[in-house]
């Protein structure tokens, strides 16, 4: 499903020198499987999850993105997100005066027509918004304010995952889902992102904790260190991680 | 989003914004059409004949030339004034027609007698003139513009008056009949002087004396025509009532007047469009609009401005230079400006609110829209006289293309406005670099007990919201409109519903091509 | 120059400080001047009365000095330039008063003021009046400096103005790239007195920073009048800029103006301003006095603490106890 192939990128500030994030990354996550990237600050999880879905300011100078064989590299953000890739951002925006409904349904209604397919109704909006929520024990009130305006961050996370519910997207990028939620919270929108899992779709989950990993269990783990992939294994290998640290491990990789 | 920019990833949204700011394109304007009809104009230039002329034209009373002349002795010693930031050659006065008719347009007893042409253009731009079709919910079916508008028309839908004004005159008057059994006078303003003249003699210079400033000076000793409206006591006007500004002739200005009079305990929502075809020239458009509130009374006023901008060289457009003020003559009451502005080449114009009566409140709801060459200098003055005087100013500015957006502003405290209160919140957007966006707030505070307070912001429109937006699935341009439309929204909502679709559609449609 | 070269309240920049009327009467000074030159009317009236003292030009290299001027007495102007070498740090004192000794004082001072490139400049004004209000009431005082930073200069300046008759304390900055600018102010404007700041920062080149903080106070038949204008050029991209004036008028009969301006070209930035005007939080008022301080210095406590937020630690603390001492003085609370 998704496949990365010795992927090398620089991030590129407006003002100071470029600097290589990514060097070498390799990874394959096969449709239908849950993988885990865990790694100490710096290593590049935000960069990948950046540049998997096409932000500003970073260049891909090698190697390859694709998903279910598109290469992803050379399109817009917005028509990755309609091939089905959705990025829940580690610190999601504030976007004042529009609605979070509005904005989700604007969202779904662009996502299919990109793809050909009719735009959503209002009452059937209005249905999946409903259970949604309810899944994800989102006041209803709460969608008709501001996307995340004055929200704390715990509610934008469950925000996110609420639009992740509403898109269906194909292949989902967790970025830090779990800073800022309660163990309360981690659970709800655990259920919220098990929900989606299923045989069609795949996802990756950025984390630097395995308590996480507790809700969403992973089929495969993946420690990122300095831009690349220096060992893979089996959940296991997030436990071990939690034990004895990134420096043990590093140093046995 | 084209097909070649799918394939394309941009080194960074500014880049894209900046690189390809490209800037109005003519066939976004829907409303450039030019009607193909008969006119009779003035002769070119302006001087006592002219005004002399323009005065017979109307059949207007004598005192009513005199107050014309006078204003014209007044202006020929005035200077134009240069504080606005805004630059435009030097305008040739004498080098325009001030007044321009369909043939025969005098002579218009109904609406069967208004030229089919006429109509078709109004009907072309969405603005039905035969009342019956109004009440059917039947919009024009000729053109573009009808089906433009997002939400058809529904016969629960609120019935819409119309005074429609083509060049120099009012062509049509919908629903005056109606409207008078409530009381509620409602007529071209030239149709006033002849019908109302202690009405009009009462108020008219009230509110924007004759020699206020130098537009309102020519435009007193000009005007054209405008709307009337008088609503008596204690009525509450049961219809919007809307002017709908139409220029069409090459070669001329507009000098709209109008008068709006609500007496002790009424209430009025009025709406004026405009619009005017594309042409390469310079067209001025000098208004004049009173506006009086008696006690407990409320006025509000709305404004969708379109007239052609110029295209994207700066060739052509509008030049808007507007004296806009209501007075809240009596206590306890209200009058609010609401403008969305997203043509002319120039735009000079503060709708503003002299809070004469104790307990009074003025509102200034404003959008402002440049890009392209358009400059626009725009803002309000909120005089506070009475006691408990109280003023709200929300500007939205949004600058794009080369384009300059400035809001101009004074809030001012006299001395015997005992705990006077204003709120004012200036909020401007750019985007890319070749615009300007510049904020021109005055405040004066004669009063210890008057609470002011100012916020303003200047802010692009960020890197980080669009890519977010953009993460979800939604496009470049639509993921623009949308963050703008959020930024207006506070806005937007005090317009009536049915403008404030419109207007959304307006805004788009404006900074189309502002980001590639 | 004639009285009618002086701007009035017609002039843009002058509309609620109209030298030309405050002038009136006084016109002798004009005398033997040249034309208006395109620096200002400050500047030429600075240049007639600088004759008497020669144009002064001030070069520092050594880190740490400080550097005072005092202008106190009778027609006395300043017409002069500074320059803060590369990487040196400097100190600049003005002290503009009125001794009394003549009962009209005109003090029109002009400095151009560069900084070059790394380098500090602390400016500190102190426009104090030493006697009864009557005689200082009568003085007009002008000062205009024309600053120019270079890259990564950092610009440090605080105003205190008691006013007089007419002052106006103009400063006009422009920033190369990465200068750091902090402009705080101080107004005092009591009966009959007129003090007017006006400051104009041309932030022309990238990443400039730039914090200005206003505060004011008017008596009855004080004006106080601040005009900020931040202009940000094309070149003025990571503009971060934040002006703030906040206004209090203790009594009626009191007036503020306020002209808070941006002016921007540039769409990578973040610029904001804050203008507030009226009068003493009451429920701060009731707190204190519910402790049990009585409600005139209950009043003194907030307005001394609302001013002296805008007295920064930088100004030293020597003068910064100066200042304190004069802000308590005017407010007539116990020291």
């Amino acid at each position: 499903m998704l496949e990365l192939k010795n992927l090398h990128a620089k991030v590129v500030p407006e003002d100071g020198p470029a600097r290589e994030i990514l060097k070498g990354l390799s990874l394959d996550v096969p449709a239908g499987e849950v993988h885990a990237i865990m790694g100490p600050n710096g290593a590049g999880k935000s960069t990948l999850s950046y540049v998997l879905t096409g932000k500003d300011g970073y260049e891909v100078t090698a190697g390859e993105a694709k998903l279910d064989g598109v290469n992803l590299l050379d399109m817009a953000p917005e028509v990755r997100a309609a091939k089905g890739l959705f990025l829940s951002f580690q610190y999601p925006m504030e976007i004042a005066g529009v609605p979070v409904m509005t904005f989700v349904r604007a969202a779904m209604n662009s996502q299919r027509k990109q793809r050909g397919e009719a735009e959503v109704s209002a009452p059937e909006f209005l249905k999946l918004s409903k259970i949604a929520a309810a899944k994800l024990r989102i006041d209803p009130e709460m969608l008709k304010r501001p996307l995340n305006v004055g929200f704390s961050g715990g509610e934008k996370k469950r925000l996110e995952i609420y639009q992740m519910l509403m898109i269906e997207p194909r292949f989902m990028i967790l970025d830090e889902t779990d800073s800022g939620l309660d163990i309360d919270a981690l659970k709800v929108v655990a259920e919220g992102v098990n929900a989606l899992r299923g045989p069609g779709r795949g996802m990756l989950v950025i984390t630097h904790y395995q308590r996480l990993l507790d809700h969403i269990k992973p089929d495969r783990v993946h420690i990122l260190s300095a831009g690349r992939i220096v060992k893979s294994g089996g959940p296991e290998l997030a436990l071990e991680l939690e034990k004895s640290g990134y420096d043990q491990i590093l140093k046995s990789a | 989003m084209s097909e070649g920019k799918e394939i394309i990833v941009k080194d960074s949204i500014d880049q894209g914004t900046v690189d390809a700011a490209r800037a109005l394109e003519s066939d976004k304007y829907a409303e450039g059409f030019v009607t193909d009809i008969e006119m009779e104009l003035a002769p070119k230039g302006l001087n006592e004949d002219i005004v002399r002329y323009i005065s017979a034209k109307k059949e207007e009373p004598e005192w009513m030339l005199q107050w014309r002349l006078d204003a014209f002795q007044r202006w020929k010693e005035m200077t134009e004034p240069t504080w606005a930031m805004i630059n435009y050659p030097k305008i040739d006065y004498q080098d325009a027609h001030y007044y321009a008719e369909p043939k025969g347009a005098a002579k218009y007893k109904t609406i069967d007698d208004v030229p089919k042409e006429i109509l078709e253009t109004y009907a072309k731009l969405g603005i039905p003139l035969k009342e019956q079709e109004v009440l059917l919910g039947v919009e024009g079916a000729v053109g573009t513009a009808a089906e433009a508008r997002e939400t058809p028309p529904k016969s629960s839908q609120p019935r819409v008056a119309v005074d429609a004004v083509f060049d120099s005159v009012s062509v049509a008057t919908t629903f005056r009949a109606e409207l008078l059994k409530a009381g509620v006078i409602f007529m071209s303003i030239s149709e006033a002087i002849r019908e109302y003249p202690d009405l009009v003699k009462q108020y008219l210079g009230s509110v924007v004396p004759v020699t206020d400033n130098f537009f309102a000076t020519l435009n007193s000793a000009v005007f054209s025509d405008g709307t009337f409206v008088y609503v008596p006591k204690g009525v509450r006007c049961p219809m919007e009532l809307s002017t709908y500004f139409r220029m069409n002739a090459k070669g001329t200005g507009q000098f709209e007047r109008t008068l709006i009079i609500v007496d002790e305990g009424g209430y009025v929502s009025y709406l004026e469009g405009c619009t005017a075809p594309m042409r390469d020239e310079n067209q001025l458009h000098a208004a004049v609009v009173e506006l009086v509130a008696l006690a407990d009374a409320e006025i509000k006023y709305s404004t969708v401005q379109n007239w052609w901008p110029g295209d994207a060289d700066g060739k052509g457009g509008v030049y808007n230079f507007v004296t806009k003020r209501g007075d809240c003559r009596g206590a306890r009451s209200r009058i609010s400006w609401t403008q969305v502005e997203t043509g002319s080449a120039i735009t000079w114009k503060y709708p503003s609110c002299v809070l004469r009566g104790d307990d009074s409140t003025g509102e200034f709801y404003s959008i402002a829209v440049t890009n392209g060459r358009q400059q626009a200098d725009t803002g309000t003055k909120m005089i506070h006289l009475g006691k408990n005087t109280r003023s709200r100013i929300i500007s939205k500015g949004i600058s794009a293309g080369k384009s300059n957006n400035t809001y101009r502003g004074l809030v001012s405290i006299h001395q015997k406005a005992a705990k006077a209160r204003n709120f004012t919140q200036c909020d401007s957007l750019l985007i890319g670099q070749t615009c300007g966006a510049h904020t021109v707030p005055y405040v004066e505070n004669r009063r210890g007990d008057a609470q002011l307070e100012h916020e303003a912001t200047t802010t692009k429109l960020s890197e980080d919201q669009l890519f977010y937006t953009r993460q979800r699935g939604i496009g470049e341009e639509e993921a623009v409109a949308l963050l703008v439309n959020g930024f207006v929204r506070d806005v937007l909502q005090k317009l009536p519903m049915e403008f404030a679709v419109e207007a959304q559609k307006l805004l788009e449609v404006s900074l189309e091509g502002s980001v590639g | 120059m004639q009285l009618l070269d002086l701007p009035s309240r017609r002039s843009e920049a002058w509309k609620w400080s109209d030298l030309r009327a405050a002038m009136a009467g006084q016109e002798n000074v004009l005398i033997g001047s040249g034309e208006l030159g395109s620096e200002g009317p400050i500047a030429a009236l600075a240049q007639v009365m600088g004759d008497a003292y020669g144009p002064s030009a001030l070069e520092i290299t050594a880190p740490g000095e400080t550097f005072e001027s005092r202008i106190t007495e009778g027609d006395a102007g300043q017409y002069g330039t500074v320059v803060v070498k590369a990487g040196a740090t400097a100190t600049l004192v003005e002290r503009l008063g009125v001794s009394g000794s003549r009962l009209r004082p005109f003090l029109p001072g002009y400095s151009r003021i560069e900084v070059e490139p790394g380098a500090t400049l602390v400016r500190v004004v102190v426009q104090a009046n030493d006697v009864a209000v009557g005689e200082a009431d009568a003085a007009i005082v002008l000062n205009e400096a024309v600053v120019k930073l270079g890259k990564g200069a950092t610009f440090r300046q605080f105003v205190l103005g008691e006013g007089s008759r007419l002052t106006r304390i103009e400063t006009s900055v422009e920033a190369g790239e990465g200068a750091q600018i902090e402009m705080n102010g101080v107004y005092l404007a009591s009966a009959k007195r007129h003090v007017d700041l006006t400051s104009r920062v041309a932030h022309a080149a990238p990443g400039v920073n730039t914090r200005q903080l206003i505060r004011g106070v008017a008596r009855k038949g004080g004006r106080g009048v601040f005009q900020g204008k931040f202009l940000v050029e094309r070149a003025g991209q990571k503009t971060d800029a934040a002006m703030a004036h906040n206004a209090l008028l203790l009594e009626e009969g009191a007036e503020i103006f306020a002209k808070p301006e941006l002016e921007i070209y540039a769409d990578d930035v973040a610029c904001a301003h804050g203008n507030t005007a009226g009068q003493l939080d009451e429920d701060a008022v009731f707190y204190l006095r519910q402790r049990g301080i009585p409600d005139v210095d209950a009043r003194a406590m907030i307005t001394r603490a609302f001013l002296i937020e805008a007295v920064p630690d930088w100004v030293g603390d020597e003068l910064k106890a100066e200042i304190e001492a004069r802000i308590d003085a005017w407010l007539g609370t116990p020291a």
